[in-house]
């Protein structure tokens, strides 16, 4: 999935090199780029969970609000999407 | 997962409503991790209960426990991360285990950045890939429950001691017009994180086999000094946490506003200009940009 997924994208970069010629890279286009770049509402869905402050302070609550745990193990960083 | 079943609007109010939820790096649960010894033997009595009751146990899952916190399920994120997977396991064990719905226990939040220390220069890096739409590029995926990780944006918290961000100041005497080279160790701390989402984030496999970054001064008054950057970098860069050829090329550009009389930074933006990750017979667009906070 991933490899078709960069070959898409390698087809679509083909022709990076003429893309925005012509536009003057002054500071409003740099700060347009920055803007325009930031994470989407839509990318940030998933902080719309309220997640607990480690695996022990969840198992507290979970046992407090006879409520299951749902754990996620994963490598890197989620949180920032270096994973 | 974070592009597929975590952003999935059921999955969130089911996670909310009936879950106590909370991720973990396995980094930190390693020999030498920053979990602590008592967090550390959680997760081993856990993965112990998977092998016992011959349920799925690795490094890369979802897990449910039950409010006293033994286990009772398990799943590889290669089904996990698909919603409708997701959403039959977690309505399996609210049935189960018979939970009442209620208010989210840990309040929902969007995650802070970090604080800065004092005399520091916080600064913000967002790397993506891109997708060209007429003469410009525009973001990939935005759609949801895409569920191609590779959609989502990579960030970086990068912190510049005073020492460091010092360096982007321009020389005392510098009038308009006159250009410099900014210091090469500063140009690589920078650099180094110019890098689109992989699955190796170990900043030690990047090579900077090119870098430059010159500023030059474009206008000045008597309490500012806004700077131009210029540069470009080729970085080699594996996908995975093993050596391959792909790599970096990138041009950039960016301007700093300064006091240089107080010594301070008012902002620091940089972006790319054109970048591809390369190799493997692909060349891949993708864009990065840096802000200084606040």
């Amino acid at each position: 999935m991933q490899q078709r997924y960069l070959t898409g994208l390698a087809l679509l970069g083909g022709v990076l090199s003429v893309a925005g010629a012509g536009v003057t890279r002054d500071l409003p286009w740099v700060r347009q780029r920055v803007q325009q770049w930031q994470p989407t509402a839509r990318e940030r869905r998933w902080e719309d969970i309220g997640w607990a402050q480690g695996l022990r302070e969840a198992l507290r609550l979970a046992s407090r609000h006879q409520r299951p745990v749902f754990l996620f193990t994963h490598d890197g960083h989620l949180n920032v999407g270096r994973c | 997962m974070r592009a597929g079943s975590l952003s999935d609007s059921r999955v969130i109010s089911l996670l909310n409503r009936y879950f106590i939820s909370v991720y973990l790096s396995n980094e930190d649960y390693r020999d030498g991790g920053a979990a602590t010894p008592e967090e550390k033997a959680e997760l081993r009595r856990i993965f112990g209960e998977g092998y016992a009751a011959h349920l799925s146990v690795g490094t890369v899952h979802v897990y449910v426990l039950k409010p006293d916190g033994r286990l009772i399920d398990s799943m590889h994120v290669a089904q996990a991360w698909k919603p409708e997977t997701l959403i039959a396991m977690l309505d399996r064990s609210v049935q189960r285990l018979h939970t009442s719905p209620g208010e989210p226990v840990v309040k929902p939040s969007p995650l802070p950045a970090p604080c800065p220390l004092p005399n520091t220069l916080l600064v913000h890096l967002v790397a993506r890939y891109l997708e060209r739409r007429g003469d410009d590029f525009v973001l990939t995926g935005q759609t949801e429950g895409s569920g191609d990780w590779n959609n989502l944006p990579a960030e970086d918290w990068i912190t510049l001691s005073r020492a460091e961000w010092s360096r982007l100041l321009p020389p005392p005497g510098t009038r308009v017009g006159q250009s410099w080279e900014i210091d090469r160790q500063l140009t690589s701390t920078l650099l180094t994180h110019f890098y689109p989402p992989t699955e190796n984030w170990d900043l030690a496999t990047n090579r900077l086999d090119e870098q430059s970054l010159t500023a030059t001064v474009v206008s000045a008054d008597p309490g500012s000094v806004r700077t131009r950057l210029t540069g470009h970098l080729k970085m080699k860069h594996p996908f995975y946490h093993k050596d391959d050829d792909r790599y970096v090329e990138a041009s950039v550009v960016g301007y700093i506003d300064a006091e240089p009389a107080r010594r301070r930074i008012r902002s620091f933006t940089m972006v790319t200009d054109q970048a591809e990750y390369r190799g493997n017979g692909a060349d891949l667009p993708f864009g990065v940009a840096v802000r200084s906070l606040p």
